[in-house]
């Protein structure tokens, strides 16, 4: 799959930015502040339908628009051979998304045809942060590939919304029978939540292969990067969809009682995680901020190859913030991890012209005050120095 | 620009209704000016007429004209089997084949602690009190295919089973006239869970 072109209307500070994109690694480069990030951001957006930064729509309006602000993104691209064309368009009240033209009735139809997996240097809270992040990782990945897996965690969240507010507001349509049997949202939640369970438990076994190797050329001296997938309504490793359930039954009739003291569900797979080992030990409390950085990332390229495997086709790798941390020798491997293979978007504050090479990339485009300066290709100019600069652009 | 007051007063009560706006609004209000007055006061008292005899069954929750319903009082419908539904327009849609020969039961929604609506607030012990009476074999659940749908299905069930009632759901899967290609997902996995073995 590929992203052949990009058109930005009113986007933060991104006014207007209209670019056509090759195959290869795109390098996004400039000061801090500029709208580096914005333009991976809207590339998420038009893919997802949300952005990666902030829960809030709102802030991804443009700043600075006379009249009622719209943010527009429209994006070409191809997909098993055959072009599509996807659009959104986000005002203060209201969010539309658009496939080939279609209006698209729910934002989740627009999951899958450009998948996206992102990068960025919060990242390493995959390998040293809240089980949340862990979360998003695995349904981000599940969802772009299945829908029925999208269907289920939406069911699921709306399940486990309206048990929450059933025991905070002790509602009577949790004691339906006096048989102390399971409430019947309880009932939803392991109908819908084994099924995510038993996805989840199985990308982990294999994103944990993927990210095995991916980790051992970033740190060979490392030992193995180890993933455990850890369920939060007790299903164990080798549970068949009925056992799975009987499990999950089990620990909510257990809890059942603390559950109704606390108000608030305690056991399903909105309790999930993964644990990180490297050489046995647990990343999250004995790995170096190095080792959980490099974590991250090979969790982030077992993503897009996990991917590329389940679908056939590679998602688009959007890559924020290259080049920060790290010592110098990790840092050259692990960039040298870019050249995937897959289409890249890529972004650094950094010398273009040291991060370029590095991760092969085919372009570099400056950023500046919400505008994008495209230059020559890289190889095109190192063969063939242009004579004269554009204002404002910095050689590269 | 303001029109004149009864205009404005029509306009305003039009809006109110589901789907209408403004704009629409001002086109009726205009039609019902220009049209013949004797039509235009036809719905007036079409209005009136139906708020003043259209009232909800006692037994089933379906809209009558009497204590009893149409359904509930036709004698050839068979008592011993109920159908459940969320709405009296689910129930339309159940009549419109004219192959069931049961009674109904409409809940008046689905149960929804997020938006208030508790057992209480919904018709279920009334249901209850019909299957008590023991003249009842087979009760069918067709709440929608949703979350709270199928929670509401689940708390009839296990309501109306100690009452040595059958309960069952209502099949799903893909519509007839349609074909399996155009099925999303969740509807075709929907639609192998609730595979039959061919009879015949």
């Amino acid at each position: 799959m590929m992203l052949c072109e990009l058109t930005i209307e009113g986007f933060r500070n991104l006014r207007q930015v209209a670019l056509e994109l090759s195959p290869g690694v795109t390098l996004f480069w400039g000061r801090n502040a500029q709208g580096k990030t914005n333009v991976l951001e809207a590339v998420h957006y038009v893919a997802t339908g949300r952005s990666f930064r902030t829960r809030y729509d709102r802030e991804c309006l443009p700043w600075d628009s006379e009249g009622p602000a719209v943010a527009r993104i429209e994006a070409r691209i191809e997909r098993g051979g055959v072009a599509h064309h996807l659009a959104i368009s986000l005002t203060e009240r209201a969010k539309f998304a658009w496939l080939d033209g279609k209006a698209l009735g729910r934002l989740g139809d627009l999951l899958g045809h450009l998948m996206v997996v992102v990068f960025t240097p919060d990242d390493i809270g995959l390998a040293a942060g809240s089980p949340v992040l862990r979360r998003r990782y695995m349904d981000m990945a599940l969802a772009q590939v299945s829908p029925i897996y999208l269907a289920h965690l939406q069911s699921y969240v709306e399940a486990l919304r309206q048990r929450n507010t059933a025991l905070r507001t002790a509602d009577s349509s949790l004691q339906a029978d006096g048989t102390g049997g399971l409430d019947v949202w309880a009932e939803r939640l392991v109908a819908h939540g084994v099924e995510i369970s038993l996805a989840r438990r199985s990308a982990i076994g294999e994103l944990a292969m993927l990210a095995r190797e991916l980790y051992g050329q970033i740190a060979p001296s490392d030992g193995p990067l180890v993933l455990e997938y850890r369920s939060g309504s007790g299903i164990g490793g080798n549970d068949d969809r009925f056992a799975a359930a009987e499990r999950f039954r089990a620990r909510l009739l257990e809890s059942a009682a603390i559950e109704r003291a606390r108000r608030q569900t305690g056991i399903g797979p909105h309790r999930d995680d993964f644990i990180l080992r490297i050489g046995g030990k647990d990343v999250r409390y004995y790995g170096s901020q190095g080792q959980q950085r490099s974590a991250a990332l090979a969790l982030r390229l077992a993503e897009v190859k996990w991917m590329s495997h389940k679908t056939g086709e590679s998602p688009l790798l959007l890559a924020d913030d290259l080049g920060v941390e790290l010592d110098s020798e990790r840092r050259q491997r692990l960039l040298a991890l870019f050249r995937t293979g897959v289409q890249t978007l890529a972004t650094t504050a950094g010398d273009p012209e040291i991060l370029g090479p590095l991760i092969g990339a085919d372009r570099a485009i400056e950023v500046h005050a919400g505008r994008l300066h495209c230059g020559a290709e890289v190889e095109k100019q190192r063969t063939n120095r242009p004579m004269g600069r554009e204002a404002g652009q910095k050689n590269i | 620009m303001k029109l004149t007051p009864a205009m404005e007063t029509l306009i305003a009560e039009l809006v109110k209704l589901p789907t209408i706006g403004r704009k629409s609004a001002q086109r009726l209000a205009f039609h019902l000016l220009r049209a013949k007055r004797d039509d235009a006061l036809a719905l007036a008292r079409a209005i009136e007429r139906m708020r003043e005899t259209v009232r909800f069954c006692a037994q089933c929750g379906n809209i009558a004209e009497a204590e009893r319903c149409g359904i509930c009082s036709d004698p050839s419908r068979d008592p011993s089997l109920i159908c459940v539904v969320e709405e009296v327009t689910d129930l339309v849609a159940f009549e419109r084949p004219g192959s069931f020969r049961g009674l109904y039961h409409v809940l008046g929604g689905c149960l929804s602690p997020l938006h208030g609506v508790t057992p209480e607030k919904l018709a279920i012990a009334p249901l209850m009190e019909r299957l008590r009476s023991g003249s009842v074999r087979e009760v069918i659940i067709a709440t929608n295919p949703s979350v709270d749908g199928e929670a509401t299905a689940l708390y009839l069930a296990k309501l109306a089973r100690p009452l040595g009632v059958r309960v069952t759901r209502i099949g799903m899967g893909i519509p007839i006239g349609s074909s399996v290609e155009f099925a999303d997902e969740i509807t075709v996995q929907k639609a192998l869970e609730g595979r039959r073995e061919i009879e015949g």
